[in-house]
């Protein structure tokens, strides 16, 4: 098979690694990645904005852990509107695209200085 | 294969997209896993033909496991369930899970699960990580994790979530999502349809207006000086794509690093740097996870009794696959966005720990 065998070939690049004894990962490479690991708990600034139907919020500026994911907002959001689960809520970032759930608020923010904008629609 | 002529003609046609940034494309689009999906014995319906509730595919890497569900329906439909069981399994309550007890998310490509297992479970595995295994995932039938897959697994929502993530990277790309929302809806349409039948010219024909490009090689348009190799083709040659949409002209490049168990990093990634040099993946790792990607050290001065010194050796840490190829350090980010990101737009660097 032609797939089969080209993806052989793009997988036998990592083979130098692959081929040596088992060994174990170096303390120095697992304490880098911890480094990186740990949680950013800055706080980053959001502010909500109501779109179409979706009710507006008494106070819509707040500041959310940068490190949380878009779902965490998308939660936060829902309980702060009272929205039942099951009725849908979309939201947006700058109203340019909706961030995929895992996506972290801190990625959001650097993609979209100087503020974050997420606008909600019912 | 018939498409090869076609696409011959093409790369002629239409100079905006060079012959070589059209055949990583296809590479990249081409590119499969083996994956072995067998669902879980404590699941199996009663009367269920055991022995046989495996089934293996081999994926392509731009693909995404709901669209998979239906060949996967059809197979254990067809030789494992009775009928009795077919009748009340819901299909809407089938999820993944990897052997390292992970819920497999359903908007992640599945070359990206497979990388992405991939470099987490060689911290794990006493075993030594041999390539082209398959990727073995169990299917539940009942309890989806709904809390860690984020999203129902039905084809729907994983369009929206792919239409999200191509919008995403339009904004990362230009600070605007223009190029995405003048698609007319039949583009739209068509570019996840690329995506569902696999078919590499339907999904590009969309594709390619939305994602930027590099220039056109030398021999088509000689550049004025030696300084503009990338990007700036002359402006008097009607079939260039404008410079201002090039690959080396994007605010910054869509990309997210994969560290083994997460997490998932994302920075700004401009396609040049401050001395005007394209940002490479070197560079651009060196930059955001030196601890892991520590900068080489220039060689020391030549002197007499050393006129070719060497710089000296840096204990390497980590590695970085993209679409499953180990990524030298000198590719060009830019490049990269043009030519191995994936069909959603982005560049994932999946990376991996030495042993």
């Amino acid at each position: 098979m032609e797939g089969a065998e080209r993806g052989a070939l793009d997988r036998s690049l990592p083979i130098r690694y692959a081929q040596q004894e088992p060994s174990q990962v170096p303390e120095k490479a697992l304490s880098a990645l911890n480094t990186y690991r740990q949680r950013d708990l800055t706080k980053v600034p959001i502010r909500f904005k109501a779109v179409g139907n979706a009710p507006i919020m008494k106070e819509n500026m707040y500041k959310i852990t940068a490190s949380s994911r878009f779902q965490a907002v998308i939660q936060f959001l829902r309980k702060q509107l009272g929205w039942k689960t099951g009725t849908p809520l979309f939201t947006y970032i700058n109203l340019a695209f909706a961030p995929a759930p895992d996506d972290t608020v801190a990625s959001l923010f650097k993609a979209s200085p100087p503020s974050m904008v997420v606008e909600a629609l019912d | 294969m018939s498409t090869y002529g076609a696409r011959h003609y093409n790369s002629q046609a239409t100079f905006s997209t060079p012959a070589s940034t059209t055949l990583f494309r296809r590479l990249t689009w081409e590119g499969t896993v083996p994956l072995e999906v067998r669902v879980d014995s404590k699941e199996l319906p009663a009367n269920s033909d055991r022995g046989l509730e495996c089934y293996y595919v081999q994926a392509p890497r731009v693909s995404y496991l709901p669209l998979l569900m239906p060949e996967i329906r059809r197979f254990l439909m067809d030789v494992v369930f009775d009928e009795a069981a077919a009748e009340i399994l819901k299909e809407d309550e089938w999820w993944f899970e990897s052997e390292d007890g992970i819920p497999m998310k359903w908007h992640w490509s599945i070359g990206l699960i497979y990388d992405n297992h991939a470099i987490s479970h060689s911290l794990r595995s006493t075993r030594v990580a041999t390539s082209g295994v398959p990727l073995k995932l169990t299917l539940h039938l009942a309890s989806p994790p709904s809390d860690k897959l984020l999203l129902s697994p039905s084809v729907e929502a994983c369009k929206q979530a792919f239409m999200g993530q191509l919008k995403e990277a339009d904004f990362i790309r230009w600070g605007n999502t223009k190029r995405m929302t003048s698609l007319r809806k039949a583009e739209q349409d068509g570019i996840w349809e690329g995506i569902k039948e696999h078919n590499f010219d339907d999904f590009w024909r969309v594709a390619s207006k939305v994602t930027p490009t590099t220039a056109p090689t030398r021999t088509q348009s000689p550049p004025p000086s030696s300084a503009s190799v990338h990007g700036r083709p002359p402006s008097a040659d009607p079939g260039n794509v404008p410079d201002r949409d090039g690959a080396y002209s994007v605010r910054c490049i869509p990309v997210r690093v994969y560290l083994p168990d997460g997490p998932v990093l994302q920075d700004l990634v401009p396609p040049m740097v401050e001395d005007g040099s394209p940002n490479t993946l070197g560079q651009y790792l060196a930059t955001h996870i030196p601890l892991l990607f520590p900068l080489q050290p220039p060689p020391p001065p030549p002197s007499r009794t050393n006129p070719n010194p060497q710089a000296p050796a840096v204990q390497q840490l980590a590695y970085a696959l993209i679409q499953g190829v180990l990524a030298p350090p000198e590719a060009e980010m830019a490049w990269l966005g043009a030519c191995l990101a994936g069909a959603d737009g982005w560049v994932n660097v999946c990376v991996g720990l030495v042993r």
